[in-house]
C-alpha cells in the first residue's frame, strides 16, 4: 500500500469534515456574521472539489486502487462523484442561502448538515466494501433527515422529517440485511482485492445461489429507496413537499448521485458477475419507475410533487443505463449529473416562487409567472424543457445515451416504455408551463409575495441553464470525459 | 465531384440558412423592451436574408443531377456515429424555399400582435430555424433534433398568441406530434445499432444507413415506427385530429406556417426516409397508405363541406389536400413521386394565402362564421377577387399551379394504381364543392349582415402580402418546368433504390406494367 | 451437556419473556419480560464464545434500550389500563395466516441446502481483544467515521432542538442576503 495515498484516498472528507468542525466551533467561539459561514463552508467544498479533481486527474483509469484495507477506492469513479457532489452541494447552498441564513444562529448547523451530506454522497461512491458503504449512507441519510425537518413551524415540515427518517432507517436496515446475506454467500464484505467479492464471484461457480440472490434483491431494495425508484417510492413526494423550499433541490439532487453511484459500483463492479441475475430485474425497477412516476406526476396539482413524481420517472430513466451494465455507467454519470443541475434549478425557482420556507407550492402560485418574472418563468421552462427531453437540452442528450445503451443491450421493449412515458411526461411539464405563460391568476387569489430571487439563487440558475445548453447542444465532450469514470 | 459543387462546399450557406433565422430570434429577444417597434424590422429583415440566401441556393443549384449538394459534414461523436451532415437534393431544395418564402409573409401578416410581441417574433425566428433544420438533416440524429425542437416555438404561438381555447389546442398539437416522434427516436436507435452491427461501428448518417440492408421484419416495425411519426404531422387519415383545432386555435401567421410548411415536414419525411430506408415495408405496404390517403381525400373534403366556421373549413381540406400528396408518394411512380412534391408545394402557397384571408377578414369582424358573411364582393372586390383566384388554384384549375401537382399525382398514381385514382378523382370535384360553396356564400348575392357593409377591402400591406403568393401561383401553374426539373431526378434516384432492393418495377406509360402483379404482392 | 442444558433453561426463560411482553396488560410487566428476552440472548452469545456481542447486548439493549423504553412507559402513565378493543377485526386470522404461511417457508426452505456460499466467518474468536485488533486496525477507517455520524447527531439535536417559533426571521429580507453582499 502506498503510505502518502492513504490519508490523500480520504482526503475529500477530510477536508468537508475539518470545515464542518471549524465552521461549528467558530459559530460557538465567535458568532460571526453569516458571510464568515459561507466563507468556511465554501473554502470546504472547494478543497474537496480540488482534491478530487486531482484524484481524477491521477487515478482515472491508470493507477487505480484500494485503502485502509480495501475499505476505499480511488478510482474515475469516485473522483468524478466527487467532482459532481462537491460543487452540487456548493450550488445547493447558494440556492439555500436566504433559507439558512433566515434561521438565525442555527444557520450554522444548516450548512454544516449540507457539507456532511456530500461528505457521506462521496463515501458511498468511494466505498470499497460494504461497511464502509453502509457508514457513508447513514452519514448521507441522517443529515438529509435532519434537512428534511429543519424549519420546524409547520407540522408538515415534521412529517416529512418523520416519514423520511423513518421509511430511510427501513431501507437502510433492508440494505444492512441485504450486506448480511451476501456476506453469508461470499464470505467478505470487501469488494475488491483477493477473497473481496468481485473475486469470489468471478472465480466460483455457485450451484445454489439462493442466500446471495436474495441478498443481491435485498441490496436492490435498500438502494432503490435511497433513489426513489417505484415501487420504493412512497416517500418521496411527501418529503419533497414537506421539507423546506430551499433545502429541497440539493436533497433531490444529492440523493439521486450518491444513491445511483453506490446502486452503479455494487452492481456493475461488485456483482458484475451475476449481471445476468440483475440486469432483468433492474430494468424492470426502470420500467416501473417511469410509468408509474410518469402516471402519477399527470394528476398532480402541486409542483413540488409533479417534480417528486418526475424524479421518480428520471430514476427510470437512469436505471435503463445501467442494464447495459458497465457500458451504460458513462451513460448514467451524463444523466445523473445534467439531471441533477436541472431538478437543482428546478427547485430553486419553486423556492423563489412559493417560499424558502413553505412546503407547497400548488399550481396557483405559478399562475401568470411569465408576467411577474419573466427570468425565473425562463429558467423553469428550460429546466422543464430539459426534463421533457426536448432537443437542444442535455435532457435530451441523456436521454438519447440512456436509450441507446439500452437498446445496445437488448432492452427495446424497456427503452420503448421508457419513450411512452417521455410522452405522457409532456403533459405535466407543460401543464407548468401553461401556468406560468398561459394562465392567468386567479382574481383574488393570495399569490406569495413577488419572487425575490437572491444573488446565489440567481447564480444556481445561470448555471443551471448554461449547464443544461452547453451539455444539449454539444454533449459529446462530457460524454467522452465520462466514459473514463468507471468503477475499478 | 466537380469544381462547382466543390467551390459551393466551401461555404456552408446550408448552415447559415438555418443559423440565420436563429440569430434573428436572438436579436429580436435582445432589444430592449422599450424599443419594442424595431421588432417586426429586425425579424423580417432576418427572414428576407434567409429568402435571399435560399435563393442563392436555388441559383447555384446543379440542375438534373442526382443525389445531395452542398453537403456539410462535421463528426460530432464517433462512438455514437453522430455527425452534424447536412445536404440538400431537389426535394428539400423545394421546401427550404417554400419555407424561406412563407416566413415573411406570415411575419408580415403578423401586425395584429400586441401582447408579448417580442416574444412572438422570436418564437416564430426559431420555428423558422428548427424547420429548416429539419429540411436539410443528413444525419438521422440531427434532423430528430430539429423535428422536436420546433414543436417547442409552435407550441407557444399556439399557445399564447391563438384564439379562445389556445390551451387545448396547443396542447393536443404537442402531444400528438411527441408521441409519434417518440417512437420514431426508439425506431432512430434501433436502426443506427442496426447498423452497428453490419458496419462495425453505430451511424446515424442518412447516407451511410442507405448501404445498410435491414431485413424484412425489421424494415417493418421501422416503417411502423417513422410512418406513424410522419403520419401525424401530415396528416393521415385516421391521425389527423389535432389538425382542426390547432388550425383554427393558432393566430394567422400561425395557421399558414402550420399549414404551409409543417405539414410538409411529414410528407418529407415519408419520401426522405420510408421509402429510402424500408423500401420493402414501403412497396408491401402500399396498399394501406393508398387506402388511407383516399380516406384521408374524400373524408376531409366531405367534412370541409359541411364546415360553418371558414378557418376549420380550409383546416380541414389541407386535410384532403395533403391526401393527394401521400397518395401521390405511394403510387410509386415517376409521376405521382413528382405530383406529391409539387402538390406540397403549391399546397403551402395556396392554403397559406387561404389562411392569410380568413385572418385578414376575421380581423376585420372577428368572427370566422360563414353565416356572418355574403355578399361581400359588393364591399369588398379585391379581397373578393383574391378568395376566388387561390380557391381556383386551391381546387386544380388550369392554368394555375394547383392543376399541375394533382394531375401529376393522379396521372402517376391510376398507372400503379389506377382503382384508387379513380375515387381521388372524387376527391377534386369536392373541393370544388365546399370551395366555390363557401365563395358563393360569403361573396356573392346582396349584403345581408349590416355589420359587413362598412368593411374596407384590402389595403396595401396586405395587397403586398399576397401579391407574391398570388404571382408564385401563376408561375408554377403556367411553368413548372423549373421545379419539376430539380425534383426528378431526387425522384428517380428513391425509384431507383426500389427497383434495385426490391423486385417492385416502376410502371410507365408504354410500357405495359405488370400492375396486377404488384399490387397482389403480399 | 451443560451447554444444552443452559440452552434449554434460557431458552424457555426467553420464549416466556416474549410471550410476557405480548400479553402483559400492564406494560411494565411488558418491558420486564422483553428484558429476561434480552438477557437470556445474551446468555446464548456467551455460550457460543461471543462475549463482546454478549456485553453489548446487555448493555445497550438490556441497559439503555430498556432504560429509555420505561422513561417512556412511566411518562405515558403506567396506570392507563391498555385497550384491547380491535380496530381491524380482520388482522388476527390475517395474522395466523401469515404465521403459518411464514411456518411453511422456513419447512420448505429448511429442505434444501441453499446455503453453498463460502467457507464460513473469520475466526469464532469474538473476544473482546480480538474484536479490539479488528476495530483498530483493518476496520479503522469505518470505525472513525462513524464520528461524523456522532457530529450528525450532535449539530441535528442542536438544530432541531433549539427551534423558537419566531426566532426565525419572517422569511422575505434574509438578513444578511449574500456573502459577498453582507458588510
Amino acid at each position: 500500500m502506498n503510505g502518502s495515498l492513504t490519508f490523500l484516498s480520504v482526503a475529500p472528507e477530510i477536508a468537508l469534515a475539518a470545515a464542518v468542525v471549524l465552521l461549528l466551533l467558530v459559530e460557538v467561539t465567535f458568532k460571526p456574521r453569516a458571510w464568515a459561514w459561507a466563507v468556511v463552508a465554501g473554502a470546504g467544498l472547494a478543497a474537496g472539489t480540488a482534491l478530487s479533481a486531482w484524484q481524477w486527474v491521477a487515478h482515472r483509469g491508470a493507477d487505480t486502487g484500494t485503502f485502509w484495507n480495501g475499505m476505499i477506492a480511488v478510482d474515475g469513479f469516485a473522483a468524478l462523484a466527487g467532482l459532481l457532489v462537491f460543487p452540487l452541494a456548493g450550488l445547493g447552498l447558494m440556492s439555500a442561502w436566504r433559507l439558512a441564513a433566515s434561521q438565525g444562529r442555527r444557520g450554522a448547523e444548516f450548512i454544516a448538515l449540507v457539507l456532511l451530506a456530500a461528505a457521506g454522497a462521496h463515501l458511498m461512491a468511494a466505498a470499497a466494501d460494504f461497511i464502509m458503504l453502509f457508514i457513508g449512507l447513514e452519514v448521507f441519510s441522517l443529515s438529509l433527515y435532519v434537512l428534511a425537518g429543519f424549519t420546524r413551524e409547520r407540522v408538515d415540515a415534521d412529517e416529512a422529517s418523520l416519514k423520511y427518517f423513518l421509511l430511510g432507517a427501513f431501507a437502510s436496515a433492508v440494505f444492512l440485511y441485504g450486506v448480511a446475506l451476501v456476506f453469508a454467500a461470499t464470505g467478505s464484505t470487501t469488494f475488491y482485492g483477493d477473497g473481496g467479492i468481485a473475486d469470489y464471484l468471478a472465480g466460483t461457480v455457485i450451484f445454489r445461489p439462493g442466500v446471495l440472490l436474495a441478498g443481491l434483491a435485498l441490496l436492490l431494495v435498500g438502494l432503490a429507496f435511497k433513489v426513489s425508484a417505484a415501487p420504493f417510492h412512497v416517500w418521496a413526494p411527501d418529503v419533497y413537499q414537506g421539507a423546506p423550499g430551499g433545502v429541497t433541490g440539493f436533497l433531490a439532487a444529492a440523493a439521486k448521485v450518491a444513491g445511483f453511484a453506490a446502486l452503479a459500483r455494487v452492481l456493475t463492479a461488485v456483482l458484475g458477475a451475476r449481471a445476468d441475475d440483475w440486469v432483468p430485474a433492474v430494468a424492470v425497477l426502470a420500467a416501473a419507475s417511469v410509468v408509474v412516476g410518469t402516471l402519477l406526476a399527470i394528476v398532480q396539482d402541486d409542483v413540488k410533487r409533479l417534480l417528486a413524481y418526475s424524479s421518480v420517472a428520471h430514476a427510470g430513466f437512469i436505471l435503463t443505463a445501467l442494464v447495459a451494465g458497465r457500458g451504460g455507467v458513462g451513460d448514467m454519470w451524463f444523466y445523473l449529473a445534467t439531471y441533477a443541475v436541472q431538478v437543482l434549478g428546478a427547485f430553486t425557482v419553486a423556492a423563489a416562487v412559493s417560499g424558502d420556507r413553505a412546503g407547497r407550492s400548488p399550481l396557483a402560485h405559478w399562475a401568470g409567472l411569465g408576467r411577474r418574472a419573466p427570468w425565473l418563468a425562463a429558467a423553469m421552462t428550460l429546466m422543464l424543457l430539459a426534463m421533457a427531453g426536448i432537443p437542444l437540452t442535455a435532457g435530451f442528450a441523456g436521454k438519447v445515451a440512456v436509450f441507446r445503451a439500452a437498446i445496445d443491450a437488448g432492452y427495446l421493449w424497456l427503452v420503448i416504455v421508457a419513450v411512452l412515458a417521455t410522452v405522457a411526461g409532456l403533459f405535466f411539464y407543460l401543464r407548468v408551463i401553461v401556468a406560468m405563460y398561459l394562465a392567468s391568476p386567479e382574481e383574488g387569489a393570495s399569490l406569495p409575495a413577488s419572487p425575490a430571487v437572491g444573488w446565489g439563487a440567481r447564480f444556481v440558475l445561470a448555471v443551471a441553464a448554461a449547464a443544461t445548453l452547453v451539455f444539449g447542444i454539444a454533449p459529446w465532450p462530457l460524454l467522452e470525459v465520462l466514459r473514463d469514470a468507471l468503477p475499478l | 465531384m466537380d469544381a462547382p459543387l466543390r467551390a459551393a462546399m466551401d461555404f456552408p450557406i446550408l448552415s447559415v440558412i438555418v443559423l440565420l433565422p436563429a440569430v434573428g430570434g436572438l436579436m429580436v429577444l435582445a432589444l430592449p423592451r422599450r424599443r419594442g417597434e424595431l421588432v417586426l424590422p429586425v425579424a423580417l429583415a432576418l427572414s428576407l436574408i434567409t429568402l435571399g440566401a435560399a435563393c442563392w441556393l436555388l441559383a447555384s443549384f446543379e440542375t438534373g443531377v442526382a443525389g445531395f449538394q452542398f453537403e456539410e459534414q462535421v463528426i460530432w461523436y464517433e462512438p455514437w456515429g453522430v455527425s452534424y451532415h447536412l445536404g440538400v437534393d431537389g426535394i428539400s431544395l423545394l421546401m427550404v424555399l417554400l419555407t424561406a418564402f412563407l416566413f415573411p409573409i406570415a411575419l408580415l401578416a403578423s401586425t395584429s400582435i400586441t401582447t408579448r410581441v417580442r416574444g412572438y417574433f422570436a418564437s416564430m425566428l426559431f420555428l423558422e430555424a428548427g424547420i429548416l433544420g429539419v429540411f436539410v438533416a443528413l444525419d438521422l440524429l440531427v434532423f430528430f433534433a430539429f423535428w422536436e425542437v420546433m414543436l417547442v416555438p409552435m407550441y407557444f404561438i399556439i399557445g399564447i398568441w391563438g384564439g379562445e381555447r389556445r390551451i387545448y389546442a396547443a396542447l393536443k398539437f404537442f402531444l400528438f406530434t411527441a408521441l409519434g416522434s417518440a417512437l420514431m427516436l426508439a425506431g432512430i436507435l434501433a436502426l443506427a445499432l442496426t447498423a452497428g452491427d453490419q458496419l462495425g461501428r453505430p451511424t446515424f448518417d442518412f447516407v451511410e444507413l442507405l448501404g445498410v440492408d435491414l431485413g424484412r421484419a425489421a424494415q417493418f416495425w421501422l416503417f411502423g415506427a417513422f410512418a406513424l411519426s410522419f403520419g401525424i404531422k401530415v396528416p393521415v387519415f385516421p391521425l389527423h385530429t389535432w389538425l382542426p383545432d390547432a388550425h383554427v386555435e393558432a393566430p394567422t401567421a400561425g395557421s399558414v406556417i402550420l399549414a404551409g410548411v409543417l405539414l410538409k415536414m411529414g410528407a418529407y419525411g415519408l419520401i426522405r426516409f420510408n421509402l429510402t430506408l424500408f423500401p420493402e415495408a414501403t412497396v408491401d405496404l402500399v396498399p394501406l397508405l393508398a387506402v388511407l390517403a383516399v380516406i384521408g381525400i374524400i373524408y376531409g373534403a366531405v367534412v370541409a363541406t359541411v364546415q360553418k366556421d371558414i378557418k376549420r373549413l380550409v383546416a380541414y381540406s389541407s386535410v384532403s389536400h395533403l391526401g393527394f400528396v401521400v397518395l401521390g408518394i405511394f403510387a410509386l411512380t415517376s409521376q405521382g413521386l413528382q405530383g406529391g412534391v409539387i402538390q406540397m408545394v403549391n399546397h403551402g402557397l395556396t392554403t397559406g394565402a387561404l389562411f392569410l384571408l380568413v385572418g385578414m377578414i376575421y380581423e376585420r369582424r372577428h368572427t370566422r362564421q360563414i353565416a356572418d358573411y355574403g355578399g361581400l364582393a359588393t364591399v369588398m372586390p379585391l379581397f373578393a377577387g383574391a378568395f376566388l383566384f387561390v380557391s381556383l388554384a386551391s381546387i386544380g384549375l388550369p392554368p394555375l399551379n394547383g392543376f399541375v401537382g394533382e394531375f401529376l399525382v393522379l396521372l402517376g398514381s391510376y398507372l400503379s394504381l389506377p382503382g384508387y385514382a379513380v375515387a381521388a378523382s372524387l376527391g377534386v370535384v369536392l373541393a370544388a364543392v365546399y370551395l366555390l360553396w363557401a365563395y358563393q356564400r360569403m361573396f356573392t348575392g346582396p349584403i345581408t349582415v349590416e355589420a359587413n357593409r362598412g368593411l374596407a377591402d384590402l389595403g396595401f400591406r396586405e395587397v403586398a402580402l399576397l401579391a407574391p403568393i398570388v404571382a408564385l401561383v401563376l408561375f408554377l401553374g403556367i411553368f413548372p418546368k423549373p421545379a419539376l426539373d430539380r425534383v426528378e431526378p431526387a425522384v428517380q434516384g428513391i425509384l431507383d433504390r426500389i427497383e434495385m432492393t426490391t423486385d417492385y418495377q416502376v410502371p410507365q406509360f408504354g410500357i405495359e406494367a405488370d400492375l396486377p402483379e404488384a399490387e397482389a404482392r403480399p | 451437556m451443560v451447554e444444552l442444558v443452559l440452552f434449554i433453561i434460557f431458552g424457555l426463560a426467553a420464549l416466556f419473556g416474549a410471550v410476557t411482553t405480548v400479553w402483559a396488560r400492564n406494560p411494565v410487566y411488558s418491558a420486564l419480560g422483553l428484558m429476561l428476552t434480552l438477557f437470556s440472548v445474551a446468555v446464548f452469545y456467551v455460550s457460543n464464545g461471543a462475549q463482546f456481542v454478549a456485553a453489548v447486548q446487555v448493555i445497550v439493549y438490556a441497559g439503555a434500550v430498556m432504560t429509555l423504553f420505561l422513561f417512556v412507559i412511566m411518562l405515558v402513565g403506567v396506570d392507563r389500563a391498555e385497550d384491547r378493543r380491535e380496530n381491524l377485526p380482520v388482522q388476527r386470522p390475517l395474522a395466523l395466516g401469515l404465521l403459518v404461511l411464514f411456518g411453511a417457508g422456513v419447512l420448505v426452505a429448511g429442505r434444501f441446502a441453499w446455503v453453498t456460499g463460502a467457507e464460513g466467518g473469520r475466526g469464532a474468536e469474538g473476544t473482546v481483544e480480538a474484536l479490539g485488533s479488528e476495530l483498530f486496525r483493518r476496520w479503522v477507517l469505518p470505525f472513525e467515521l462513524t464520528a461524523l455520524l456522532l457530529i450528525i447527531a450532535a449539530a441535528g439535536t442542536v438544530a432541531l432542538g433549539l427551534f423558537r417559533r419566531g426566532e426565525a426571521e419572517g422569511g422575505d429580507e434574509g438578513e444578511a442576503g449574500e456573502g459577498e453582499e453582507a458588510p
